[in-house]
C-alpha cells in the first residue's frame, strides 16, 4: 500500500483504466469476431466455427495465435516505416476513444466537458491511418480501397455530426454523462428518431461496413486497402474495425438509446453496465445481420446518397429540432 | 421472294458456289464456296440480312487451308456455312471490321493454322503463348495430311472443289446478271469502327493509352473473374476507359484432341470445357455423332436427355445467382443456391455417378435407366425450388440497392449480339426470343410446351429476369417429360469404332450461356479429321471491351458477372 501511497492517484486510475481498456478491446475483438461468423452461418444455413473448443468458442484465440505467428511481408518499393505505421494507427485512436464511454454511471475514465466532440475528433483519425495503409502499399487496389474510404469517411462525418449535434440542442450539453442523464425514461430515439436512423446508416458507412463496405470490396478490389497487408498488420486492422463497430455502437446508445439507464435487473450494482452492454451489442447485432443479407452499392451511389438525402434531412432535422428548443424550452 | 431465297440470291451474285444442303444430315442450310478475295462481300451480304457470327474457323487439308465460316440468323431458320481458301501468303481479309467477333476468332485461327487476316487490326496471339506463337498446332502433318475431296459430304454429289478455281464456270449466268437486291446496313455505332483500326502493339491498349490514365491488372487471380481470366483495364481512377480480356491461362487444346481420338474417346473431354453445363457438352457432342452417322435413338433416351440437360441447367443457373450476387457483395445468397444446387448434384449423382464433369449422354442413348427413385426425387426437388424461387424473389429482386446496381447499367442491344455473336440470356434480355431450343430444335423439345422467356430494355436486370424465369420453365420442362416419359429401351447398340461417314456436319445446342456448336469433318475413319467447338462464353466475353468502355469498375465486375463466364470453355 504504501508504495501506491507515494504515486499520485491519478496515475494509478490511469495505468488501470489503460490495462482494463485494452483488455477489453481485444475481448470485444474476440467476442464480435466469434459472433460475427457465428451469425454469418446462422444467416447463410452453416454451422460456422465449431471444431476448436466448444461451439468454436476458441476459434478466434486460435486465429490470433495463428496471426500473431504470420511473417508480416512488406511489399518491395513501400514505405517501409509508414507501412508498419498504418495497423498501429488504426488501432490507437479508437482504443483512445474509450476514455470518455461511460459503461456505466460511475464506470467511465473520464467525464470530458467535450466528450462528444472528442469522440467525432478521434473517429476523424480513422481515416488517416486507412489512407495510409492503402497509399504506402503500392498497390492499385490497396490505393482505390484508400481513396474510396477518404471520400466516404469524409462525407458520412457530416451527417453523423448534425444528427448527432440535435440531440446536443436538446440535452444542452456535450458530456456523454450528461446527455445520457438528460434523456431520464424518454430515450432520445423516440424524440429524434430521424436522427438516430441518420446516424445509424453513416454510422454503418464509417466503419467501413456492408453495404457500404466500399474500402475493402473484394468482389472489385481484391481486398481493398490492406490488400498488402498479413499476420498482425492485418489483425491489427481487423481490430480496429471491431473496435470501431463498438465505438460507434456505443455513441448510438449513449446518445440515442439512454445509455446505461434502465430498469433496476436482479443484479442491482450492475445492472447500470449490463443495460450498456445489451443495447451495443443489440446495435452491433443489427450490424451484422444487415452485413450478411444486403449487397454492396456503387461508389458514386454511396456519395449521392450522402449528399443527396442524409445531409439535407439532417440539416432540416437540425433546424426543426433548434426551433422546437426555442418554443418549448 | 421470301427471306432465305433473296439471301441466295444475293450469295450467288458473289461469283460463289452455293449449294442448299440436307439439313438434317448436315447441320445446316447452305454451303458457300468462296474465292479468297470475296470473303469481306460475303460478311458484308450476312451483315445486311442481320445474320450474326456463329464461328471462324480453319481447316487444314490438300492442297489449301480453308477458312471456314459459320453464320446463323435470330429470325431466319437459317444456317450458313462459308468456306474460302487461304492465297499463295496464307492469307485472307479480315472481317472483323464487319463482324466485330470475328477478331478474337480470327486470332484464335492464326493461333492455330497461322492463317493471316489481311486488315486485322491486332494479329496476336489470343489462347496460345506469345513464345507458341509460331506453333500452328491445328496444321496436319504430311502423314495425316487428306485431300480435300475426302472430306466433303459424298451422297448428293459434290460440286466441283470451288475454291480450286476462281470463277468457276459453273456459275448459273442468271444469277449472277441479276442485281442483287441488299437490304440496308444498320445502323452501327461509329465508336466500334474506330477502335478496330488500331495497329498492333505490345498490348491493344497502347495505342490509346493518355497520359493520365494507368493500367490495371484485373485478375488471373481476381475473385470476379471466376477463374484464371486477366482483364488489363485502361484506368483514369475508377473509369475504366478501355478493357482488353486476356485468354488462354487454361487452354488445353481440346479441339487438338477432338482429332487425335476416337470420337468415342473424346467424350468426356467435353464435359471438360464448360463444367457447369456438362451433359448439355455431352448432348451437343451426342448429337453430333448421330447426325453424322444417321442413328436412331431410342425416344426414352432422349427424354432422359432432356431430363438431365434442364436439372444441369437449372444447376447452373442457380450457381450463377449466387455468384453473381457475390459480386455485387452479398454474401449469403450463395450459400442458399448452393443448397439447392447440391440438391440437383445428388441427383445426377445417383444418377451417373459423377457430380460434375459427367459422361452420361452416349451415342445411341444415355449410359443408365433412370428409375422411380430418380423420378420421385427429381418431383420432390421442383416442389422445393419453386418455393424458394418466392423466397429468391423477396431477398434479391426487389432490393432497391440491387435493382440500383444492376439496372440501366450495361446494355447488349441485338445489334451488337449480331456484331459479336452474343447469345443466350443477355441476349435474350433484349427481347429477342432466339433459343436453339426452339429455333433449330433438337431432341425432344418440340412437343414440349415451354416458353422463351425474354427481357425488353437488354441490360443486365433483364438478363438477369431472364434467367431466374428460365429456370421456371427449365422445372416446367422436365415435369411434363417425367409425365411424358415412355417406355422401352435407353440406349441403341452403337459399335465403339464405328467409322463416321466422310463430310462435314454441325450440332448446335443451347447450353445455359448460349449456343454451343460442334462442327466436324471426318475422312471417313473414326477419328474426326476436324473438330471445331464454338462455345458461348467464347463471343459472350468478346462483347466486353466495348460495352464497358468507360464503366466504374464495381459495374465491369458486375457486367462480368452478368455473362455468367466459365474460364476453362473460353480457354478450351
Amino acid at each position: 500500500m504504501e508504495m501506491f501511497d507515494l504515486l499520485p492517484p491519478e496515475l494509478i486510475r490511469i495505468v488501470i483504466s489503460a490495462v482494463i481498456i485494452v483488455a477489453f478491446v481485444f475481448l470485444n475483438s474476440m467476442v464480435l469476431g466469434y459472433a460475427e461468423r457465428k451469425l454469418a452461418g446462422f444467416f447463410q444455413l452453416r454451422p460456422g466455427p465449431m471444431e476448436v473448443g466448444p461451439f468454436g468458442l476458441l476459434q478466434l484465440m486460435i486465429d490470433g495465435i495463428k496471426l500473431i505467428a504470420k511473417q508480416l511481408i512488406i511489399p518491395n518499393d513501400s514505405g517501409k516505416w509508414l507501412f508498419r505505421a498504418a495497423p498501429l494507427i488504426a488501432f490507437m485512436p479508437v482504443v483512445m476513444s474509450f476514455i470518455v464511454i461511460p459503461f456505466s454511471e460511475k464506470l467511465q475514465v473520464r467525464d470530458l466537458d467535450v466528450g462528444l466532440i472528442f469522440l467525432l475528433g478521434i473517429m476523424a483519425l480513422h481515416v488517416i491511418s486507412t489512407l495510409l495503409a492503402g497509399w504506402v502499399s503500392n498497390n492499385k487496389y490497396a490505393l482505390f480501397g484508400a481513396i474510396r474510404a477518404v471520400a466516404q469517411n469524409i462525407a458520412y462525418e457530416i451527417p453523423m455530426l448534425l444528427s448527432l449535434l440535435s440531440v446536443v440542442f436538446i440535452s444542452n450539453t456535450l458530456s456523454m454523462q450528461g446527455i445520457v442523464k438528460a434523456q431520464g425514461a424518454l430515450w432520445n430515439v423516440f424524440v429524434q428518431p430521424l436522427a438516430f436512423i441518420i446516424y445509424f446508416v453513416a454510422g454503418l458507412a464509417e466503419t467501413n461496413r456492408a453495404p457500404f463496405d466500399l474500402p475493402e470490396a473484394e468482389s472489385e478490389l481484391t481486398a481493398g486497402f490492406h490488400t498488402e497487408y498479413s499476420g498482425m498488420g492485418f489483425s491489427l486492422f481487423v481490430l480496429g474495425e471491431y473496435t470501431n463497430m463498438f465505438f460507434v455502437c456505443s455513441i448510438a446508445t449513449v446518445v440515442f438509446l439512454g445509455g446505461w439507464s434502465g430498469p433496476p435487473l436482479p443484479f442491482y450494482a450492475y445492472s447500470g453496465i449490463i443495460w450498456f452492454f445489451l443495447k451495443v451489442y443489440g446495435l452491433l447485432f443489427v450490424m451484422i445481420w444487415v452485413r450478411w443479407t444486403y449487397p454492396r452499392t456503387r461508389f458514386d451511389q454511396l456519395l449521392n446518397f450522402c449528399w443527396m438525402y442524409l445531409i439535407p434531412f439532417s440539416l432540416v432535422n437540425l433546424l426543426l429540432t433548434a426551433v422546437g428548443v426555442k418554443l418549448f424550452k | 421472294m421470301s427471306a432465305k431465297d433473296q439471301l441466295i440470291k444475293n450469295l450467288k451474285a458473289l461469283q460463289a458456289t452455293v449449294q442448299e444442303v440436307d439439313y438434317q444430315r448436315r447441320g445446316y442450310h447452305v454451303e458457300v464456296l468462296l474465292d479468297n478475295d470475296k470473303v469481306r462481300d460475303f460478311a458484308q451480304v450476312m451483315r445486311r440480312h442481320d445474320f450474326y457470327l456463329v464461328f471462324v474457323g480453319g481447316m487444314h487439308s490438300a492442297p489449301n487451308i480453308e477458312v471456314v465460316y459459320q453464320f446463323a440468323s435470330f429470325t431466319l431458320p437459317c444456317r450458313i456455312m462459308g468456306r474460302a481458301p487461304v492465297n499463295g501468303d496464307c492469307a485472307v481479309d479480315t472481317i472483323c471490321d464487319i463482324f466485330d467477333g470475328a477478331n478474337w476468332h480470327e486470332r484464335e485461327t492464326k493461333d492455330m493454322f497461322g492463317i493471316v487476316f489481311k486488315g486485322h487490326p491486332y494479329l496476336q496471339p489470343l489462347l496460345l503463348a506469345e513464345e507458341d506463337a509460331d506453333l500452328k498446332p491445328l496444321l496436319k502433318s504430311p502423314t495425316t495430311l487428306k485431300p480435300i475431296e475426302k472430306l466433303r459430304c459424298l451422297p448428293p454429289a459434290a460440286p466441283d472443289d470451288a475454291s480450286a478455281q476462281p470463277a468457276p464456270a459453273a456459275q448459273p449466268a442468271a444469277a449472277a446478271a441479276e442485281k442483287p437486291v441488299l437490304p440496308a446496313l444498320p445502323a452501327q455505332p461509329s465508336a466500334a469502327a474506330e477502335t478496330t483500326q488500331r495497329p498492333a502493339g505490345m498490348s491493344q491498349l497502347d495505342q490509346t493509352k493518355k497520359e493520365h490514365t494507368f493500367y490495371l491488372n484485373m485478375g488471373p487471380q481476381h475473385p470476379s473473374t471466376h477463374g484464371v481470366l486477366r482483364v488489363l483495364l485502361e484506368m483514369d481512377g475508377e473509369h475504366c476507359l478501355e478493357n482488353e480480356p486476356v485468354l488462354g491461362y487454361g487452354h488445353r487444346m481440346q479441339e487438338k484432341m477432338g482429332e487425335s481420338r476416337s470420337w468415342a474417346a473424346f467424350l468426356p473431354n467435353t464435359a471438360r470445357m464448360d463444367y457447369l453445363s456438362a451433359l448439355i457438352y455431352n448432348h451437343g457432342y451426342v448429337g453430333l455423332i448421330e447426325r453424322m452417322a444417321g442413328l436412331e435413338v431410342p425416344r426414352r433416351a432422349e427424354f432422359i436427355r432432356v431430363i438431365t440437360d434442364e436439372l444441369n441447367r437449372v444447376q447452373s443457373h442457380l450457381l450463377w445467382l449466387g455468384a453473381f450476387l457475390l459480386d455485387l457483395g452479398a454474401f449469403t445468397p450463395i450459400m442458399y443456391t448452393f443448397d439447392d444446387r447440391e440438391q440437383i448434384l445428388d441427383i445426377l449423382e445417383e444418377l451417373t455417378g459423377s457430380r460434375l464433369t459427367y459422361s452420361y449422354h452416349r451415342v445411341g442413348g444415355v449410359c443408365r435407366d433412370i428409375d422411380g427413385r430418380f423420378s420421385d426425387a427429381t418431383r420432390a426437388f421442383i416442389a422445393r425450388l419453386r418455393g424458394r424461387f418466392k423466397m429468391y424473389d423477396d431477398l434479391v429482386t426487389g432490393n432497391i440497392i440491387f435493382i440500383k446496381r444492376v439496372k440501366d447499367v450495361a446494355f447488349f442491344p441485338p445489334d451488337l449480339a449480331r456484331r459479336y455473336g452474343l447469345t443466350g440470356p443477355c441476349l435474350r434480355g433484349a427481347g429477342i426470343p432466339y433459343d436453339i431450343r426452339r429455333s433449330e430444335p433438337y431432341s425432344i423439345y418440340p412437343e414440349l410446351d415451354f416458353e422463351i422467356p425474354v427481357g425488353t430494355s437488354g441490360d443486365c436486370l433483364d438478363a438477369y429476369l431472364v434467367r431466374v424465369r428460365e429456370m421456371e420453365q427449365s422445372l416446367r420442362i422436365i415435369e411434363q417429360c417425367l409425365d411424358l416419359l415412355p417406355e422401352g429401351p435407353f440406349r441403341n447398340k452403337v459399335p465403339r469404332r464405328m467409322k463416321l461417314p466422310q463430310g462435314d456436319c454441325s450440332f448446335s445446342v443451347e447450353s445455359s450461356r448460349g449456343e454451343l456448336a460442334y462442327h466436324m469433318t471426318s475422312d471417313g475413319t473414326d477419328v474426326p479429321y476436324r473438330l471445331k467447338i464454338r462455345v458461348p462464353s467464347f463471343s459472350n466475353l468478346s462483347v466486353l471491351p466495348e460495352v464497358c468502355r468507360g464503366m466504374l469498375l464495381s459495374d465491369l465486375a458486375m457486367t462480368m458477372g452478368t455473362l455468367d463466364l466459365v474460364i476453362p470453355e473460353i480457354d478450351r
